[in-house]
């Protein structure tokens, strides 16, 4: 009786690794999923284009899949994990989907905005004045107060902005030969970077108004130049730019 | 005395035929869903989805398999998992769709407007 029962000890013993198969499944099917969860919620460039609808039923998946892991319901963590799984493909697919419309709708607005600007360009008559620039020495010059060309917290172009700096892309297309310098200004603290991007900013603008990127160059000021205002010299968060070589021939 | 074992009888044999009904259902149930599947699956395959979706369609084509192969082993549980986790996949079939004629739409318009660009200059 003692021998059959080490038998049967033994069988019961070597068979395990047999029922344990469902677990290792399970249990990597969770950890895919778990990583597809992180990767997603770790894009930032999808992250505000994710579908909350779709998001929470994966999250919700994935919760269940946890919840039977730990009653060692195998059968159902693996089918949650799946489902998580596929759900946060889906998420993700969708994601992209509103993105690639949103571009759309963007180049679509710019496109439009541009035919605009250049309606208003062809009713005028002489362009350096459109462009309110200013002759000072032999180059001429604009200044835009930042408040003025960028949408407030962030750096958006206004329609001001895009309009006055259209103005410019006329100048610059009529005089071939002429070089801009763009330079960044900022109020507080010397914050070369900052400035440095800002103006780099307005330079992708124009280059991507037809611009040659050569002819435009750019500096960051940071706050070591002042501004002479209405009422006297004052440090101002504002872009300068530059227009040397349109009296050449 | 012999009349009241009766009603008790009949409770009994009902309760004892509750599962085998209510299995038959099941099976039958299972098996429209894989049959819904299924059609669904020619439907994608007719409509040329292997191009962009080949790896989707592999993964319901597996599910229904295993499904159908589960429910001849009487495992109807894994059988309703398995083609639940199937059918899933056809969501993200229809997202990839809708993802792949927005890109196409985004490159028409911006070859439209580069060459309206160039015709301009």
């Amino acid at each position: 009786m003692r021998i059959i029962n080490a038998v049967l000890f033994i069988v019961l013993i070597s068979a395990g690794p047999l029922f344990s198969w469902d677990k290792k499944l399970s249990t990597t099917e969770l950890q895919i999923a778990q990583k597809k969860m992180s990767d997603l919620e770790y894009n930032f460039e999808l992250k505000k284009f994710i579908p909350h609808d779709f998001y929470a039923e994966a999250v919700i998946s994935l919760r269940k899949a946890g919840l039977a892991m730990e009653k060692k319901d195998y059968l159902n963590a693996y089918y949650h994990s799946s489902m998580a799984i596929v759900k946060t493909e889906t998420t993700t697919v969708v994601a992209l989907v509103r993105k690639t419309r949103e571009t759309l709708t963007k180049l679509e607005i710019d496109h439009l905005k541009k035919q605009k600007s250049k309606k208003t360009k062809k009713s005028t008559a002489n362009e350096i004045i459109d462009a309110n620039l200013l002759k000072k020495g032999n180059a001429y010059r604009i200044v835009f107060p930042d408040k003025n060309i960028f949408v407030s917290g962030k750096y958006t172009l206004n329609e001001f902005g895009e309009e006055s700096l259209y103005k410019l892309v006329k100048v610059l297309e009529k005089f071939k030969k002429s070089t801009v310098k763009i330079a960044g200004h900022s109020k507080y603290r010397d914050l070369k970077h900052y400035t440095k991007r800002k103006a780099d900013f307005i330079r992708k603008f124009l280059a991507e108004s037809g611009i040659d990127e050569e002819r435009i160059s750019t500096v960051g000021a940071g706050n070591h130049e002042a501004m002479d205002t209405a009422v006297g010299f004052r440090r101002v968060n504002r872009i300068e730019i530059v227009i040397s070589g349109i009296d050449q021939p | 005395m012999k009349h009241s074992y009766l009603p008790l009888l009949m409770v009994l044999l009902i309760f004892l035929q509750a599962p085998l009904l209510f299995g038959d259902d099941k099976t039958e149930e299972i098996k429209s869903l894989i049959k819904i599947a299924e059609m669904k699956l020619d439907k994608l395959k007719k409509s040329g989805a292997e191009s962009f979706a080949s790896e989707e369609i592999a993964k319901i084509t597996t599910a229904i398999n295993d499904a159908n192969a589960a429910i001849k082993a009487g495992k109807e549980k894994k059988a309703l998992l398995i083609i639940s986790i199937g059918m899933a996949y056809f969501k993200k079939v229809d997202a990839k769709k809708e993802l792949i004629d927005a890109e196409n739409e985004l490159n028409q318009t911006r070859t439209r407007y580069n060459q309206k660009k160039e015709s301009e200059q």
